[in-house]
């Protein structure tokens, strides 16, 4: 059997917010007769160094591990940019998840659209991808058409007229009739069953 | 109803909004009557905001955790950085006259309690969730006039 002893610090850009198992799998490694003794109990013939050679894979890390800088940064010109001229082809699905998390997490609306659309032509078949892209998609008319509620104009009408007598509470109004008040939100759904589709507006006033 | 001058309708909806202001500010907003989920409750337009942010409150009564969600979005909202999660949700806008609007928007669910919201409403924000909604506000009759881009 062979041993192979690995240095983390052999590989360039290792960064320990990576899984290094993970790298190693995805490096082209060059293995090379050890030229050093040992002292560690493991036979010299079975000690083997591992020189790593870049790969594609290797410069996905790379790429991420700048943008994740950018990103700590809050830098948002050069995260888009850095972004923006990805391939993103070259990534793995679970990647372009990250970089739409890191979009995500300096307030980005658009990019994180976009990356997640690209990510789906990509990964069709991928659940994640296919959620993100879902979730992120831009808004979708799915009835135009609907009969109107003339009693929510009620509601309206209520919260303009008392709203300074029930100011910090909250009420449950329904077509214009107050159904409960209450100091809090707990307090209000233990006097008052809300159900959905009921037309029971609930708001703090 | 608000007609285009070659006759088609710039609005299939309206209804009566409430104009004040909130959180000690002495501006105004719009607040419109809504339902997410099939739950009502009245929200502020907020054109310079993005998706739907959504009252931890309103969140609980529409039962929004059963869905998909993309954890862990920052917003910053009246200044205050937010963690949260995105989901996909029903947005409904009610009319009185002429038709209801549905639409899927983008919501963001702040990952706080309802305390810590304070008395912050639920926003309508443009990009991810009115974007594609023409809107227009009478100012003297506190009217709310709305149609879907694709009605034109």
């Amino acid at each position: 059997m062979v041993t192979a002893t690995i240095d983390q610090t052999i590989i360039p850009g290792t960064s320990s917010r990576f899984d290094f198992i993970e790298r190693v799998r995805n490096t082209v490694v060059d293995v090379m007769e050890p030229v050093m003794p040992t002292t560690d109990g493991i036979k010299t013939s079975e000690r083997y160094f591992i020189n790593v050679i870049p790969t594609s894979s290797q410069t996905v890390v790379d790429d991420i591990t700048n943008i994740e800088i950018y990103a700590k940064e809050n830098d948002i010109d050069q995260f888009i940019e850095a972004v923006t001229n990805l391939d993103l082809e070259n990534f793995p699905s679970q990647s372009i998840i990250r970089i739409i998390d890191l979009a995500l997490s300096i307030g980005l609306v658009k990019l994180p659209q976009q990356l997640a659309q690209r990510a789906k032509q990509i990964y069709p078949d991928d659940k994640e991808i296919v959620k993100y892209q879902k979730i992120l998609a831009p808004p979708k008319i799915i009835n135009s058409n609907l009969p109107p509620y003339p009693p929510a104009e009620l509601n309206v009408k209520w919260l303009k007229e008392f709203r300074n007598e029930y100011k910090g509470k909250w009420v449950a109004l329904k077509d214009g009739i107050l159904l409960a008040s209450a100091v809090s939100f707990e307090e209000l759904k233990s006097k008052v069953e809300i159900k959905k589709k009921s037309h029971i507006l609930v708001t703090r006033v | 109803m608000l007609f285009y001058s070659d006759g088609e309708p710039f609005a299939t909806g309206s209804i009566e909004c409430e104009l004040r202001p909130f959180q000690q500010e002495d501006n105004n907003r719009i607040f419109i009557p809504v339902a997410i989920l099939s739950q009502m409750t009245d929200a502020v337009l907020d054109t310079g905001g993005i998706y739907c942010v959504l009252h931890p409150a309103i969140a609980e009564l529409a039962d929004i955790q059963r869905f998909d969600s993309i954890g862990n979005p920052r917003l910053a909202i009246r200044g205050i950085i937010y963690n949260g999660s995105l989901y996909k949700a029903d947005l409904e806008i009610y009319a009185s006259s002429g038709n209801n609007l549905c639409q899927e928007v983008t919501v963001f669910v702040p990952d706080c309690t309802i305390e810590e919201w304070g008395d912050k409403p639920t926003f309508l924000g443009l990009s991810g969730c009115m974007q594609n909604i023409r809107f227009a506000f009478d100012p003297e009759n506190d009217k709310f006039y709305f149609s879907a881009l694709s009605e034109s």
